[in-house]
């Protein structure tokens, strides 16, 4: 079942063209030349219940003008969005009822007060009911371990902390899709980790719709099934990670190491370098599989090490950002060069 | 409504930790209050009584005028602006709840501080410096504290609508405390009407300033016949609502305008 319906969702600003030097803001007083910008240009996905979606893009892509529409924040210029069959411009209310939103870099925790007052506070606004206030709130200690700091003021807390409040005052009112902006941004490895993990297992109990927007792509490796990538305000890819990762760099290499200097060709896969006992292979996987390849080389001579390069992630969706910037093509040099390291 | 009412206890309960504040406002109003009770002693130089009002109304008036300005502080203006400026407006709005609702909230729960922390205070050290500002008679006072509820309606709504202009403008500058000086002056908090220009004054009448201050002050100090009460009270009461009105419609324009700062 989807969950989320966008269909040719476009925003359009209008932008106040503002001259430079002091005659032309003099001038602006008095002439202003409007200009519209696309942020959001005709965009359309579906996602399903229970999936969790990485949403990325490089920065001013629309990433974030896109969540706010989602959210009923912000009016779309035209098309159309269906959150469980309910619009939420036309009903913001009953949709955001429904609806968990962190933001990394701006917390929603009240600052003079303590973690677990602006719980109660949320509990009374979502109208939460006592038992379920209590079993969520058990179940979320369970994740998140907040008992520790439930009484600290908020503005005592380390980030990370916050970042774990922030996330249970998200569920608190068990909502079932949950808008997460850049939730590790900051965040020491040990934090970042925890929070994936959270991520991770609220998804799973509570099989909450989760769509993530971030720069990090750990965090989309560790933790989304499906990733829509954006970029000037058009989807560019959309898929899973393995799709994205053959399409873009199909590409892998095998280094061999032989127990003498001896060169041994394939037919299926290239031979990059070799330096003494050492042979790099380049290999596409969708015509053979590494297996094959050693086991086929290790018939001509005895084999004593092998390690499998990958394309990096950072730079496959490089690419990927790259690629709709200049119609279309991919720059593969690019991926390549980060497989000679 | 519960989320109102948990947002005004734990205002109060916030409030209650800055003592510092506290003491800083009571003794900056007390000064306040002598130099006006200064200021009507010097004017009024011995003369019995001018345009009908005796020098200890007007002592009376000014104390309880002093007094109203503290418990007639609005944050909204400045949490509108702020909020719109940080770009938090937006986490407000992803709530199921009028933000306005909250915000008026917490203004109630910082009266209610304001109330025991500065207004007590004060009528105490006034009453040991001038004497009691007693009320004209009990009927005046149930009836002031209508009027008073009233007026605090108007000025949150105008102080409301003024806080969303940042919607609009993003940064309003010193637009708020220019607004502050002409309220203060137009609504009578400092001068009573009656000793306006009769020109001036028959146009203030007409704006909804005067209901904020000088209509809960003169029927505190007995100005006004029971008809004039009522008439008068009424009257204020229209403004309230055109003024609601004029809000409802405005919040609806500036929730469609939001524009977020910041990503």
């Amino acid at each position: 079942m989807d969950i989320i319906k966008v269909s040719h969702l476009v925003k359009e600003y209008k932008k106040i063209k503002k001259e430079m030097g002091l005659k032309g803001a003099v001038k602006n007083l008095f002439v202003q030349d409007a200009e519209y910008v696309r942020a959001v240009d005709d965009i359309s996905f579906e996602i399903e219940k229970g999936d969790i979606v990485a949403y990325i893009g490089p920065n001013g892509a629309g990433k974030s003008t896109t969540v706010k529409m989602l959210s009923g924040i912000m009016r779309p210029t035209s098309g159309e969005i269906l959150i469980n069959g309910i619009s939420p411009q036309k009903e913001r209310k009953r949709v955001v009822k429904n609806l968990g939103v962190v933001f990394g870099q701006r917390s929603q925790l009240n600052w003079n007060l303590r973690l677990g007052e602006t719980f109660e506070l949320l509990k009374r606004i979502y109208q939460i009911d006592g038992a379920l206030y209590e079993k969520n709130i058990k179940m979320l200690d369970e994740i998140f371990q907040f008992r520790d700091f439930i009484d600290t003021p908020v503005r005592q807390l380390s980030l990370g902390q916050r970042m774990r409040g922030d996330l249970a005052a998200a569920m608190l009112h068990s909502p079932e899709i949950l808008f997460l902006d850049e939730p590790t941004i900051g965040l020491d490895v040990e934090a970042k980790y925890s929070v994936r993990k959270f991520i991770k297992e609220i998804n799973a109990r509570s099989k909450t719709t989760i769509i993530l927007t971030t720069h990090d792509l750990g965090d989309v490796q560790e933790l989304c099934r499906r990733l829509i990538i954006i970029n000037d305000g058009k989807i560019i890819e959309d898929g899973s990670l393995d799709e994205l990762v053959d399409r873009i760099a199909p590409y892998r290499q095998l280094v061999i190491d032989f127990y003498h200097p001896i060169t041994v060709a394939h037919p299926k896969a290239e031979l990059v370098s070799v330096e003494e006992a050492r042979a790099v292979y380049k290999f596409r996987k969708d015509e053979i599989t590494a297996a094959q390849l050693i086991e086929d080389i290790s018939h001509t001579a005895p084999i004593k090490e092998v390690g499998l390069r990958e394309a990096k992630i950072d730079d496959i969706i490089r690419t990927a950002y790259r690629g709709s910037a200049q119609d279309g093509t991919l720059h593969t040099d690019m991926v390549h060069g980060a497989l000679r390291n | 409504m519960k989320a109102f009412l948990f947002v005004t206890k734990i205002r109060i309960q916030s409030a209650l930790a800055y003592r510092f504040n506290v003491i800083s406002t009571i003794l900056i109003q007390c000064l306040l209050m002598f130099a006006m009770a200064c200021f009507w002693n010097a004017a009024y130089g011995g003369t019995e009584s001018v345009s009908g009002v005796r020098e200890q109304d007007m002592l009376t008036y000014t104390m309880i005028s002093v007094i109203m300005g503290n418990l007639l502080t609005m944050g909204v203006e400045g949490r509108i602006e702020s909020s719109v400026k940080s770009g938090s407006v937006a986490l407000d709005m992803l709530k199921p709840v009028n933000i306005y609702g909250i915000y008026l909230a917490e203004d109630l729960g910082d009266m209610a501080v304001a109330l025991f922390q500065i207004a007590v205070p004060l009528l105490m050290i006034g009453t040991a410096m001038f004497g009691f500002p007693a009320p004209a008679s009990a009927g005046c006072f149930l009836f002031f504290l209508v009027s008073f509820s009233i007026g605090y309606l108007i000025n949150w709504i105008l102080a409301a609508l003024l806080g969303m202009c940042a919607f609009k403008v993003i940064s309003m500058g010193p637009v708020r405390n220019v607004k502050g000086f002409i309220m203060k002056l137009l609504s009578g908090s400092v001068i009573p009407l009656w000793f306006f220009p009769e020109r001036f004054r028959t146009v203030l009448e007409f704006l909804p300033f005067v209901n904020i201050y000088q209509l809960p002050l003169g029927i505190y100090i007995g100005q006004y016949t029971l008809e004039e009460m009522v008439r008068r009270t009424a009257l204020q009461m229209f403004w309230c609502a055109a003024l609601w009105l004029i809000f409802q419609s405005v919040q609806k324009k500036a929730a469609a305008a939001v524009l977020i700062q910041g990503g």
